[in-house]
């Protein structure tokens, strides 16, 4: 059973590989995660944007990703994120979502937090 | 249900750190919250009639994504979030601080926020 619930919302996609980590470290501790992925923390959603950014400060972000999505973090991404205007790839694993459900799950987590 | 209490502070005016406490005191209000919006001494920028929102540095692509998808500008969005029962207030001011509010917005001290934050059902801020 899970200890707590966490919620991340990450709006910019160099702060990505940070919460990353955090989130990893809290989903290791049998801790429930959530990470919302807004403007332009949405990129890293989608599959174009990660080829080009294969390694960001020797950091595999693919690779952090699927590790992330193999610990079952969930990854949302807004559904009116500016990107779809440009074709949205979105990577296996993830979903859009508004900001009913955003709010649905921040309602219920322990920790919300920002970046 | 219970009405859920959410506090949102905005503590940047860059148009990337704009949109998402708007966004969410606009989703929260519009599902029925008590929805308090908060601006520090940098966010109550956004609160100016003057205010323009501008992207930080190597962001300046989503002033053209969001025009080009039709997202409402920063000042549609906060009219919404009013409209939608949300109340505003700004923390920190300086006496000499001049401001032309877009929508009256009372000043609190950040002591009297904090207190709301701790027994609101969700507290963010960007």
């Amino acid at each position: 059973m899970a200890n707590k619930k966490f919620v991340y919302f990450v709006s910019l996609s160099s702060n990505v590989p940070y919460v990353l980590k955090k989130a990893l470290k809290n989903a290791e501790e049998d801790n429930e995660v959530s990470i919302f992925f807004d403007l332009d923390g949405a990129r890293v959603l989608d599959k174009r944007y990660l080829k080009i950014m294969e390694r960001t400060h020797n950091i595999d972000l693919q690779k952090l990703m699927q590790q992330a999505l193999d610990k079952g973090i969930k990854f949302f991404g807004c559904q009116m994120n500016v990107l779809i205007a440009d074709g949205l790839e979105l990577m296996d694993g993830a979903e859009l979502s508004g900001v009913a459900t955003f709010l649905e799950t921040a309602y219920q987590a322990d920790a919300v937090l920002s970046y | 249900m219970e009405k859920k209490k959410v506090v949102v502070m905005a503590l940047h005016d860059e148009l990337e750190s704009a949109y998402p406490p708007l966004n969410v005191a606009v989703g929260a209000a519009s599902s029925g919250a008590d929805v308090i919006l908060a601006f520090s001494r940098r966010g109550v920028n956004i609160l100016d009639k003057r205010y323009v929102s501008v992207p930080s540095e190597d962001l300046e692509y989503l002033s053209n994504a969001l025009n080009d998808f039709g997202v409402s500008s920063v000042h549609d969005l906060l009219g919404i979030a009013v409209e939608m029962g949300a109340q505003l207030y700004v923390v920190d001011l300086d006496v000499n601080d001049r401001f032309d509010f877009i929508h009256p917005a009372e000043q609190v001290p950040i002591k009297w926020l904090l207190n709301e934050a701790a027994a609101a059902d969700l507290f963010m801020h960007f």
